[in-house]
């Protein structure tokens, strides 16, 4: 018994300095010790307004409580900011960078968000079927703490989100570089942050690989259309909300998303090969944490912020008001960089 | 003449060895039961030892009503519960202690009681919140919790009977059956079902089950696995329970209620309790549970109910029903304008922080 409880204590203490002391204290989304405290950070057991526990009625507030303004999380999904509260800031993102989803009022904490996925407001997702408004928490989309079957799933993405019946599993590299997730990956490769990523220059920005493959097929679970590549046949005809489609709906074509950048044939209907490269975020699907436009695919994220963006739109890239849609109607919708920076990014004409 | 002489004899001899007989039987059974203890024990049968009434009761000069000596309950209960003066239970130190029972059958002892205690736990650790007495206070989840008329002033009497109920003696640690002044027609039954392994109530504490009567065992341990679970009693305690946290046992309330928090009266959502944890299927989320714990369950022997089926978590799985000296850090600790009531932040808690969670839900 002693001989059990002292291998115990060793194998506790080793995990307890593999992650990093006080991180082991506060994260509340899983992996509690014997004695966890942060299972009262969201629950409450007599008390709780809402199911499952909970002990705030507002979903969005009660995660703000961490995820806002540096109070717990490193992750300011707020002010779209990497801070650093305690956490290796350093090893799962650079202080004070931009996290990769941007944010719900600014990015790196300065400029104001032009458009971002609305909360707590009943609206239609873009390419939508069934036209049906989703209000949108953060736990639509975020599970709180991991589903035993996915384990390994991207953000704590909802495996089954917006009730779709198949399960969209998105699953995460690293950030670290061994099974054992203790070694972690160096600059250039960061968990949550950007490394350099300029707006509006092209080439300058770093890519990340943090996923392998499923982040559009996750999207389409609310935005159903936008995996349909045509509609040249009839068959996808649909009102985006834009003047094409007030007297009948149209046939839409769409670009090719979970399709490599290179030696594929990703439009098959124009029979046109492409050989392009990017700095945009592509799914890493082989995990190699290097760059193969073969095998890496583009997917929503390599264009388009999960959270809010700051990039602006002028000239021919101001779009007509869109009404009640996801994301907020502006004009950027949540696209990565200014105007359509991203086009170019790949289509480097 | 010499037969009358001769039958008085022999009715004399025989009244001797009936004599001698009994003697040795009141020995045998002093001994076997404790000793002293036989003597001491001032709850229930006390024949042959009636001096037990006195250490409670003044027929003549008494203070309360009953014919209660001490004006104040919960001093005359630790005339005997505390420091050792008398019971093995020592309820304000938390702590079993050896005073002349046969404290390896009722007991572990210097270990902590199961419900803690009011000062200490264990004799050591001071308490960090524990059920306040002599001070009118709102029990939270009480129906009218904003009502001052709802509070209640705790004695060790509220929840506890002197003597045990005719109709209930098996009732776990004389706790009342009708407690909080509820209606006779609804008793709160809870059936001890040890520590003997017999129906004569005379073998007790069978080690390979692995439970004490009193005591925690290794409890000290901070890792899951380590600890010795009780199944001391059958179902019932919750419902024991909610006489006084009336709200506790319904799972999502039919209408707003303030529970003294920011939110204000917004309607509430509770975690089970008086609930079986392996082969579960909640029946409004659809989640399929299949726990395991170290931390204290009722065991129900209804030889009708599947074995599968017969331990259920309840209100004293979590907490402790005396004192905790569990320590609560970063988000356990609650703030304390979100509580109007008793008691302080560690709520009675057995284990530190939310370990309590984390022993069933290990996976999260």
């Amino acid at each position: 018994m002693k001989t059990k409880l002292l291998g115990m204590t060793i194998v506790m203490a080793i995990s307890f300095l593999g992650l990093s002391g006080s991180a082991l204290a506060v994260y509340p989304h899983g992996s509690f010790a014997a004695t966890p405290d942060a299972c009262a950070a969201c629950h409450r057991m007599h008390t709780a307004t809402s199911n499952n526990l909970i002990a705030d009625p507002n979903g969005s507030s009660m995660c703000d409580s961490c995820h806002k303004s540096g109070v717990g999380a490193d992750t300011d999904v707020a002010t779209g900011m990497y801070v650093s509260n305690g956490e290796p800031d350093h090893t799962w993102g650079t202080g004070n960078g931009t996290l990769l989803g941007g944010g719900f009022t600014t990015v790196q904490a300065a400029s104001p968000t032009t458009s971002m996925h609305v909360l707590d407001t009943a609206l239609t997702p873009p390419g939508s079927t069934s036209g049906a408004t989703v209000k949108l928490r953060c736990i639509d989309c975020h599970s709180p703490h991991p589903d035993k079957t996915y384990p390994n799933q991207y953000r704590l993405l909802r495996v089954k989100p917006n009730n779709v019946s198949t399960a969209r599993a998105v699953e995460w590299n690293g950030p670290w570089t061994s099974a054992a997730q203790t070694a972690y990956q160096a600059d250039g490769n960061r968990a949550y942050t950007e490394t350099d990523f300029v707006a509006g220059t092209a080439g300058t920005q770093y890519f990340t690989h943090n996923y392998k493959t499923g982040i559009e097929d996750w999207c389409v679970s609310c935005h159903t259309k936008y995996m349909t590549r045509g509609g040249e046949f009839g068959t996808d005809l649909y009102n985006a909300g834009d003047a094409y489609g007030t007297s009948a709906p149209k046939g839409r074509f769409r670009h090719g998303v979970g399709v490599p950048l290179k030696s594929g044939n990703p439009d098959q209907a124009n029979s046109i090969t492409y050989d392009l490269v990017t700095d945009l975020p592509l799914e890493d699907v082989d995990a190699s944490a290097t760059r193969d436009y073969t095998t890496d695919l583009l997917t929503c994220l390599s264009c388009h912020r999960a959270h809010g963006t700051d990039a602006t739109m002028s000239g021919e890239a101001v779009l007509p008001t869109r009404g009640t849609v996801l994301p907020s109607g502006t004009d950027s919708l949540l696209l990565r960089q200014n105007d359509r920076v991203m086009c170019v990014n790949c289509h480097n004409m | 003449m010499t037969d009358s002489l001769e039958i008085q004899k022999r009715s004399e001899r025989i009244m001797r060895n009936r004599a001698w007989v009994s003697g040795m039987i009141l020995i045998a059974m002093y001994l076997a039961l404790g000793g002293n203890a036989l003597a001491r024990y001032p709850h229930a049968s006390f024949t042959g030892h009636p001096d037990a009434c006195a250490a409670c009761h003044r027929v003549h000069t008494a203070t309360a009503g009953n014919l209660i000596k001490d004006p104040t309950g919960t001093s005359l209960c630790y005339s005997c519960h505390w420091g050792g003066l008398g019971a093995d239970t020592d309820v304000k130190n938390g702590q079993y202690v050896s005073t002349g029972e046969n404290e390896n059958t009722w007991g572990d002892p210097s270990m902590p009681l199961l419900g803690g205690g009011f000062a200490q736990v264990n004799g050591t650790s001071t308490t960090t919140s524990h059920h306040v007495m002599d001070t009118p206070m709102i029990p939270p989840g009480v129906n009218d919790y904003q009502d001052p008329g709802a509070a209640i002033t705790l004695k060790c009497m509220s929840c506890h009977s002197a003597h045990p109920d005719k109709g209930y003696p098996n009732q776990y640690r004389l706790l009342r059956v009708w407690p909080n002044g509820i209606a006779k027609n609804d008793p709160r039954e809870v059936k001890w079902n040890g520590p003997w392994d017999d129906a004569s109530q005379t073998t007790k504490d069978n080690p390979a089950r692995d439970y004490r009567a009193y005591t925690d065992k290794d409890w000290n341990a901070d890792l899951p696995g380590t600890q010795v679970y009780t199944m001391n009693y059958g179902d019932g305690m919750s419902q024991w329970c909610v006489s006084c946290h009336t709200k506790y046992l319904t799972s999502k309330d039919s209408s707003p209620y303030d529970a003294g928090d920011a939110y204000g009266a917004l309607v509430r959502y509770r975690h089970h309790a008086d609930t079986k944890i392996t082969n579960l299927v909640d029946a409004t989320s659809g989640l399929g549970y299949n726990l395991h714990t170290d931390l204290p369950l009722a065991h129900v022997t209804d030889p009708g109910i599947p074995e599968a089926d017969r331990n259920k978590m309840n209100c004293v799985t979590c907490h402790r029903s005396h004192g905790t000296d569990t320590v609560m850090v970063g988000s356990a600790i609650l703030s304390p304008t979100q509580r109007v009531s008793l008691p302080t932040d560690s709520t009675l808690l057995r284990r530190d922080n939310r370990g309590v969670c984390g022993n069933c839900h290990t996976n999260i």
